[in-house]
């Protein structure tokens, strides 16, 4: 064997070894999660949305500009005859010369006349999509209107304890959303925890404690990642759909440090059917995932010590767990 | 066949770019063995203009009825192209490959729109080419979408350099050389420094080449700044032939995770110096590595980072990497290139 070939073979073996240590130290953490997480978030953010839109316009001026041909011919030369009979010439064809610029141009215009309509359309393709990727689910209003006037809100009094031990000793600030009501922020912050709420109902919330009235995803959007140290997920638990649930769940584990403290307050899904119309049960197809879900995606996301409470009445659990 | 002349026509001319200094290594090859030989630009660049002819001048210098081959480099769209397609001397291309637009549509659609233009361009020469060079068999695969050409793959010159030195009193150093452009994967490195960080704090990464993207650069220095990795990641900008020999001397592994490469002159400037090569195994990449190189099929961050503390730490993988490297590189002499260019130019003789 070739000194070239026992090396190929040798770093083909290296190579396989990396993958698997790389795959060995992302499970384990040793590589956090967190920031393996945040990684392509994180370009994602700079790469530009709505580059196509300028460029495409410069593009077809530029393509319109090009399209204009000057019929007039130069007629520079080094020596004064040249210049005469180039003069000349042009005078004598100018008529050829103006015929063909002219379908020259009008051709110009035939091909970005279509362009500027293929540049319309994408914009208004692109347009629909923001404006969908925030609702892929198509029955976000129906949904919207049954949960007016119905509460199906978790009661989480009786987790306060154990929620301000869970993050007594937490560092950063502690994000509880979404939040129907201040008692359980204030009964955290009376236990000494740096947390505040998001809450996106309209009902006015205590303003003695620290609750920004907006969405969750809104805020989520613009919180920095890793910029939490724990976050109590409730509320969209209990009415969002799964897409949201997933999307909340995912979006404050990207927002969260290394070793964070985290939580899911849900309503039992059995309440939850026993406390709706059939109409709501049918079209809210949110319905509370149950607690050995929230178990399995915290776990898959590398998170530890995930424990699990039942409220005494059985009406709602509670999910502690903590991120490596 | 026995040419008087072959004159070289290129978009414009740069010292210090892989294509500039391979045509004054054609133009320098030529000459020496008693070949008339001019590098004609479509754009002026009064850097270079010494050693250039302006487009609108070939008349001047280009005898009528002799016997000349036209050589065009096609990187990029030119007027050259326009000029060489109306001209009755017979053409032969040099194939460097473009970066696929739709990489670049989101930065830069400009820039895409006018590659679109450079395809348009090689499409009709190569009904008139007589023959064409590749940089790659990637190249040549490439080149035969735009139609039948017969195509030779000759790769470009790589030399080692006089007085080269490795210095390793400085913190593990990842080196990059290239274009700073969205399919250099340049993004991907820097995600990869900041796993890399994890098992070994003191490692560093430099740039070093110049950009070709304002929103590029401004997505990657956002990257660095929230990264946290601003302390720990150079980068350096265009730099001169000096500058460039001091970042490979104090380089301990050189990366690349570019996504597109017609031949990657600054994967064979490593292993001629000796440097470890990592590299994102696609495209020309892995030919031009050959098996000198640790070349992955991943580039997770995950992957990369574990790849470059292995080359870092495991001082006889890196030595093991080096020699082959070194091996590598000796396909890549210019005496070797001369040899294979007279071959398609003279049938051999020299």
């Amino acid at each position: 064997m070739s000194d070239s070939e026992s090396d190929a073979n040798y770093f083909k073996e290296v190579v396989a070894e990396i993958e698997a240590e790389a795959q060995r130290r992302s499970s384990s953490g040793e590589y956090p999660r967190a920031l393996l997480r945040s990684l392509d978030e994180e370009f994602r953010r700079w790469i530009p949305d709505a580059s196509l839109e300028n460029g495409v316009e410069d593009t077809i001026r530029s393509i319109e500009a090009a399209a204009y041909v000057d019929p007039a011919v130069p007629t520079s030369s080094k020596s004064p005859l040249g210049r005469c009979v180039k003069w000349a010439v042009r005078r004598l064809t100018y008529f050829y010369h103006r015929h063909v610029t002219q379908q020259i141009t009008a051709l110009g215009i035939h091909i970005t006349r279509p362009l500027r309509l293929l540049d319309a359309s994408l914009k208004s393709v692109n347009r629909r999509l923001s404006a969908l990727e925030d609702r892929l689910d198509v029955d976000a209003a129906a949904r919207s209107e049954l949960l007016v006037g119905i509460s199906i809100s978790s009661s989480f009094d009786e987790f306060s304890e154990v929620l301000g031990q869970h993050f007594n000793h937490v560092s950063g600030r502690v994000l509880v959303g979404d939040l129907p009501n201040a008692q359980l922020l204030k009964s955290l912050r009376n236990e000494g925890v740096d947390a505040y709420g998001v809450a996106s109902s309209d009902t006015p919330i205590q303003e003695t404690v620290d609750v920004r009235h907006e969405h969750l995803f809104d805020h989520l959007g613009d919180l920095a990642n890793q910029s939490l140290g724990g976050f109590i997920l409730c509320g969209i638990p209990d009415y969002g759909s799964v897409n949201e649930q997933l999307r909340a769940l995912r979006l404050l584990l990207l927002r969260s440090k290394p070793g964070a403290s985290v939580a899911v307050i849900v309503l039992h899904p059995e309440t939850w059917r026993k406390r709706l119309s059939p109409v709501a049960t049918d079209l809210l197809h949110g319905r509370p995932m149950h607690t050995e879900t929230w178990s399995y995606l915290l776990s898959r996301e590398g998170a530890s010590n995930i424990r699990v409470a039942e409220s005494s009445d059985s009406s709602c659990c509670l999910i502690t767990a903590s991120l490596l | 066949m026995r040419w008087d002349a072959i004159h070289q026509f290129v978009p414009s001319f740069a010292r210090g770019d892989a294509i500039g200094d391979h045509v004054a290594f054609i133009r320098d090859h030529l000459r020496a063995n008693g070949c008339d030989s001019e590098i004609f630009v479509g754009t002026h660049n009064e850097d270079t203009s010494p050693e250039t002819i302006d487009l609108e001048d070939i008349d001047r210098y280009v005898r009528p009825r002799a016997n000349t081959l036209f050589l065009y480099h096609v990187a990029q769209a030119s007027p050259c192209a326009q000029v060489l397609l109306e001209r009755s001397e017979p053409l032969a291309l040099i194939f460097h490959n473009f970066t696929p637009p739709e990489v670049l549509l989101q930065w830069d659609p400009s820039v895409a729109f006018e590659l679109l233009k450079a395809q348009d361009q090689l499409a009709d020469l190569v009904e008139k080419a007589s023959f064409a060079i590749c940089d790659s068999d990637f190249n040549a695969q490439v080149l035969s979408r735009f139609g039948d050409v017969h195509s030779l793959v000759i790769p470009l010159p790589v030399d080692a350099p006089k007085n080269f030195e490795l210095t390793n009193e400085h913190a593990p150093t990842v080196l990059f050389v290239g274009r700073v452009a969205p399919n250099k994967g340049i993004h991907d490195l820097i995600t990869a420094l900041a796993v890399l960080k994890q098992g070994l704090p003191e490692a560093r990464l430099r740039v070093v080449g110049s950009s070709t993207s304002d929103r590029y650069d401004k997505a990657i220095e956002g990257l660095i700044e929230n990264l946290g990795l601003s302390d720990v990641i150079t980068l350096t900008g265009w730099v001169d032939d000096a500058q460039l020999e001091r970042e490979y001397g104090q380089a301990s592994v050189f990366c690349t995770l570019s996504d597109h490469e017609g031949f990657g002159v600054p994967l064979v400037e490593a292993m001629v110096r000796g440097i470890p090569l990592v590299a994102y195994a696609n495209t020309a990449v892995t030919q031009t590595v050959g098996e000198a190189g640790l070349l992955l099929t991943s580039k997770g961050p995950a992957v990369v980072a574990s790849a470059l503390e292995r080359v870092l730490t495991d001082e006889l993988l890196a030595k093991r990497l080096c020699a082959s490297g070194h091996r590598r590189s000796s396909s890549f002499s210019s005496e070797k290139v001369a040899g294979a260019l007279d071959q398609a130019f003279f049938g051999g003789r020299s």
